[in-house]
């Protein structure tokens, strides 16, 4: 790919007059990591670390500080980073991102590259460098593969499992996923750029020509479905990986899921059915279909012992059980023999799906009934 | 925080349906006897197709 020799308008960077800065004057196609943070001075030291440890740094890392009321800003800036302070984004993150990319778009080239990234995450050495590798290669995004972090108990324990096998299943899908999520992923500008002039033009929903759709509740998962629709590919390879906080509470996991799992619903709805969103919806239908068996079995269950008194087990059964308990182990293989002990149990990890099965169906209702929607 | 919603379409449907055919699969020899026909055609036939996607997560095979 030719860089073009254009200088920058600096102009406008999403970065504050008093700080002196500029984009650093490379001919080469630059990279800026962009964090959007919400009081996050846990956590953003050890992101902002993790990408001046990488093979190949970025040029710039900002930290958009939205709404912070903690030491967020003052803790990125100790760490190297750039701080750009939102005003008065009502948008959560997406209006957050809106707001650093509406100055920052205009200042790069179509060759220089954004890594939009959670303040939770942590990246490997080789992620910006692979990443790069696979954007030079015409992609539309290039996303990261998450594993959990420790802590959470065992609501925490239940979801590393969870993730390892996402990571395991994108690995064997050798990179192919579904969505480009919003714990890290690397785009170009000339991208970016595409999005916002399709927004504008009404190509694709959101209407306001920026970014990111601030309308939705999974504005990662409808950035996705737009580059898809502009006829981009997207991949996360197996060298971008990341790690990743998990929620440590149940009563947090249930609203972190169900705020996904209904955002991804409404961003299906806003897309209608399309050549792209097509095996989304089959997936969607698969797993209502999944919640409605579950709950025909479990009632069936309580039905024969209220009558019988007992369940009759069939030898067919208990293989294809035992099917399902292979299945367990070895897709959780990568978290060492505790956890596949753990998988063996069934019981266990069923419930878990069990339970996000509740969540599922409690979002389709919320999406069809269109109801308050809660962060 | 600001999270990701990687999970809606992702694993939102290959772990949740896993759960729910361990769930058929694990003791469906009541169902015949329950009376509900049709129920237990439906959860047999789910589970079957189930179980065949977890052969497939079990084969081995070349990752990227």
């Amino acid at each position: 790919m030719s860089v073009n020799t254009q200088s920058r308008d600096t102009s406008r960077l999403p970065i504050p007059e008093r700080s002196g800065v500029s984009v650093p004057a490379i001919e080469r196609a630059l990279v800026i990591a962009l964090i959007p943070a919400h009081n996050e001075e846990a956590q953003i030291a050890d992101a902002i670390r993790s990408l001046h440890e990488q093979e190949s740094p970025p040029d710039m890392i900002v930290v958009c500080a939205d709404n912070c009321t903690d030491g967020t800003a003052r803790i990125a800036e100790d760490a190297g980073a750039y701080v750009f302070e939102t005003v008065g984004n009502e948008h959560k993150k997406a209006g957050a991102l809106n707001q650093a990319l509406d100055r920052l778009l205009p200042a790069l080239r179509d060759e220089d590259a954004i890594l939009v990234m959670d303040a939770d995450s942590i990246l490997v050495p080789t992620f910006l460098s692979e990443a790069q590798k696979h954007l030079r290669n015409g992609l539309g995004g290039v996303g990261g593969v998450f594993t959990g972090r420790s802590g959470g108990g065992f609501v925490g324990t239940l979801q590393r499992n969870e993730y390892a096998r996402y990571a395991r299943d994108v690995a064997r899908l050798k990179g192919k996923v579904l969505v480009l999520t919003g714990t890290a992923t690397l785009f170009s500008a000339r991208t970016l750029r595409h999005v916002v002039w399709a927004r504008a033009e009404g190509v694709l929903p959101g209407r306001v020509p920026q970014v990111y759709d601030t309308n939705v509740l999974t504005e990662d998962n409808e950035l996705t479905l737009a580059l898809l629709h502009l006829g981009y590919k997207v991949l996360s390879p197996k060298g971008c990986r990341l790690t990743t906080e998990v929620m440590e509470s149940w009563r947090d996991l249930y609203r972190q899921r169900l705020r996904w799992k209904r955002g991804a619903l409404e961003n299906l709805r806003d897309y209608g059915l399309t050549r792209v969103t097509v095996r989304y919806w089959g997936r969607q239908i698969l797993t209502l279909f999944g919640i409605v068996v579950t709950l025909a079995y479990l009632l069936s269950l309580t039905w024969s012992l209220a009558v019988d008194g007992a369940v009759h087990v069939h030898p067919i059964w208990l293989a294809v059980t035992c099917v399902f308990v292979a299945e367990r182990l070895v897709t959780v293989r990568a978290r060492g023999p505790l956890q596949m002990a753990l998988a063996a149990t069934v019981i266990v990890e069923m419930s878990f799906d069990i339970f996000l099965q509740g969540v599922h169906a409690k979002a389709i209702w919320d999406a069809l009934l269109n109801n308050e929607r809660k962060w | 925080m600001y999270n990701s919603g990687v999970l809606s379409g992702g694993i939102g449907a290959g772990g949740v349906l896993a759960g729910g055919a361990a769930a058929a699969g694990g003791d469906l020899g009541a169902l015949p006897f329950s009376g509900l026909g049709l129920v237990w055609f439906v959860v047999a036939a789910f589970a079957l197709v189930m179980a065949a996607t977890a052969l497939w997560r079990i084969v081995p095979r070349t990752q990227a």
